[in-house]
């Protein structure tokens, strides 16, 4: 196996017991990527099932709030499932079946891969074990109710921090002990290699939509792309078909929780240091004895100590850039597009939004800026009515 | 050859007696704690110490050895402080081979090259780290070898005829075999995985071959002893130390009795 590398970072950092399966599943997505039928089969489930191509919506009112460059959000949150988690979730289930595995075990954090990941295997008849921080199963209690009635058995993790590391953590040995009939379906593009690319692969489609409907719209690129980054699926997706195209700034935007200067934040790039953990080499909030440490975000999604192998490599040759919103910025953003476009984004989503208004201010009326609104946020309310006082 | 472990478990091979190697949690409940119970290791006649740095996220690991590593960590343990306790014991005459066991990331923060020169500089024979497959090891490699310290290998269930063709043909020291799949503590290990794993592997290597994961009794370490040529004990000797700690007994004393057994 030879791991793909973006840069100096990616990798394959697991234990022998893990090796032979994710060589399996090279095998197995090299050929699948190579197949034509596959792709047909995930297209169809694309367009039916989850309702793709996302439409790319001109934000009339936000962009005469902020009077700056032209808004557009790329809809992600009008998939089924509310969020883009289901992109990767319909092709890494497909490829399960293609293999012959029987069981499908994931991890989440804010509850939005789970609930992919139960859907599709709902779906695709395959049982489902979802793995959840006791922490967030309690702060997206909505979430894990709807695994449950999409038929998936959700896990609380007590181990650590109850987080979505701790998940991970959970999965991996769920993996290692049942590796002979059980499906990793990771919900990011971080983990060993082939995760990050084929998780990439996967949510690229974000970007083919883009690039075409912005054309359709603008008759040009956009001039900035904004998502926030966790892991880096949404945010990554949404770059992809733009890499080349260098005219077009890609921006990500980190949790920065209470704020970078303090200790509660999950600004990966902004404040971490290169390390190597999950299986990939990458950035990582950690101390300086390589210790991992416990990010803070309001949103569940973004709380997550490292970030995908590839984020790290756009940052390092300067092909993007990496800003961040606080707890307090999200919120308010997920207020202000509440009342002005009527939509209710997710908190994850709320940080880029926060982030390209403070943007698109500085730009000129010629330029259009894309946000993509990665999932929409009725699973937060419970979070935002108790940040806001309100009991429900 | 200067590796005092290589030359241990060639001696003992060549006068067909096993290995036994446990594993101890550094900085659990105190470095000088780890001091007393080195030295009760070296007593009870163990071929060499596991040494275990603890991570946030052992993520190889079950419940009991993760929870010591936790509590170790709690208790402030570091890479600096397992090094010097290392180095207190060498002071005091300990010459019990070391192997130092940890996972990627402190040792990676730390800087290959530094981390190996510590790990000379206190004489530690073998290095294991869970999540470093072959694959990316060389790095690693490049730093340890140099300086006559062992990367361990390891060889699984799983372990495909290819792959266990090239880890068992690049092993050095000895070659750490996981009896079955899954995690530190959590089942019991398989004779005939072994047995399989050993006669496929006597085919291709002389070094030696050490069982871990799922032995817990002397009986268990005897009847996979017919095959390897030792074991490595882990989380039954960590749960004797925590009931120990719960009961008020000595703990040094618990890990020289229980190790005794096994010799």
């Amino acid at each position: 196996m030879i791991a793909k590398k973006y840069g100096e970072f990616g990798g394959t950092f697991v234990p022998e017991l893990l090796m032979p399966v994710l060589e399996e599943l090279e095998k197995a997505w090299n050929e699948a990527k190579d197949d034509p039928t596959f792709w047909h089969e995930l297209s169809e489930f694309n367009k039916y099932y989850t309702g793709r191509p996302s439409p790319l919506y001109y934000a009339k009112r936000l962009t005469a709030h902020v009077g700056g460059a032209k808004i557009y959000l790329k809809r992600e949150d009008l998939n089924h499932t509310g969020a883009h988690k289901i992109n990767h979730c319909l092709g890494q289930a497909i490829l399960a079946k293609r293999m012959g595995k029987t069981r499908i075990i994931a991890e989440t954090g804010a509850g939005q891969h789970g609930v992919a990941s139960a859907t599709v295997c709902s779906l695709l008849d395959l049982p489902c074990i979802v793995y959840q921080g006791e922490i967030d199963t309690i702060r997206q209690r909505p979430n894990v109710f709807r695994m449950k009635l999409l038929g998936a058995e959700v896990r609380p993790v007590t181990s650590g921090s109850r987080t979505l590391k701790d998940a991970v953590n959970s999965a991996l040995q769920d993996w290692a002990a049942n590796v002979h009939d059980t499906y990793y379906l990771l919900g990011s593009v971080v983990g060993p290699h082939p995760f990050p690319e084929m998780v990439g692969r996967f949510q690229s489609i974000i970007s083919e939509e883009i690039k075409i409907q912005h054309q359709e719209l603008e008759n040009k690129l956009p001039d900035a792309v904004i998502a926030c980054v966790g892991g880096g699926s949404n945010a990554y997706g949404s770059f992809a078909n733009f890499i080349e195209d260098e005219s077009v700034k890609l921006i990500g935007v980190e949790a920065a929780g209470l704020g970078l200067d303090t200790d509660k934040h999950a600004g990966t790039i902004s404040r971490g240091t290169v390390g190597v953990f999950h299986g990939m080499k990458s950035y990582f909030i950690q101390d300086d004895d390589g210790q991992i440490i416990e990010p803070h975000s309001i949103s569940a999604g973004l709380d997550y100590p490292g970030v995908g192998p590839v984020h790290s490599h756009l940052h390092d040759i300067g092909r993007a850039e990496y800003q961040s919103a606080t707890d307090k910025e999200a919120l308010d953003a997920f207020q202000l597009l509440c009342k002005i476009e009527g939509i209710i984004p997710a908190l994850e989503s709320s940080h880029a939004v926060a982030y390209a208004m403070k943007y698109a201010k500085t730009r000129p009326k010629t330029e259009s800026i894309v946000i993509n609104l990665s999932g929409r946020g009725d699973k937060d309310i419970f979070t935002v009515a108790e940040h806001l006082g309100e009991e429900l | 050859m200067t590796n005092i472990l290589t030359n241990k478990l060639q001696e003992l091979k060549k006068e067909n007696k096993k290995a036994f190697m446990p594993y101890i949690m550094g900085g659990w409940n105190g470095y000088e704690q780890t001091l007393e119970v080195l030295h009760a290791l070296e007593k009870a006649g163990v071929t060499a110490v596991e040494f275990g740095m603890p991570f946030t996220d052992p993520s190889a690991d079950g419940e009991i050895i993760a929870k010591t590593g936790f509590e170790s960590l709690e208790s402030g343990s570091s890479v600096k402080g397992h090094i010097a306790v290392l180095k207190e014991f060498r002071k005091q005459g300990g010459k019990l081979p070391i192997i130092w066991m940890g996972y990627y990331n402190p040792i990676f923060k730390y800087g290959l090259e530094n981390f190996a020169k510590e790990m000379q500089s206190v004489n530690v024979s073998a290095v294991i780290v869970p999540d470093v497959p072959l694959e990316e090891s060389q790095p690693l490699k490049d730093a340890l070898n140099p300086l006559d310290i062992a990367l361990v290998t390891f060889l699984t269930s799983t372990t495909t005829p290819e792959r266990f063709k090239k880890i068992t043909l690049q092993s050095e020291c000895f070659i750490y075999l996981v009896a079955f799949a899954g995690i530190t503590g959590s089942k019991t290990a398989e004779n005939n995985l072994i047995a399989n794993t050993v006669s496929q592997a006597r085919t291709l290597t002389d070094v030696p071959l050490i069982a871990g994961f799922g032995i817990s009794t002397p009986q268990k370490a005897n009847e996979l002893n017919h095959h390897t040529d030792g074991v490595i004990i882990g989380s039954a000797l960590i749960k004797a130390m925590q009931h120990a700690h719960t009961t008020n007994q000595n703990i040094p004393e618990t890990v020289y009795n229980f190790c005794k057994d096994f010799v």
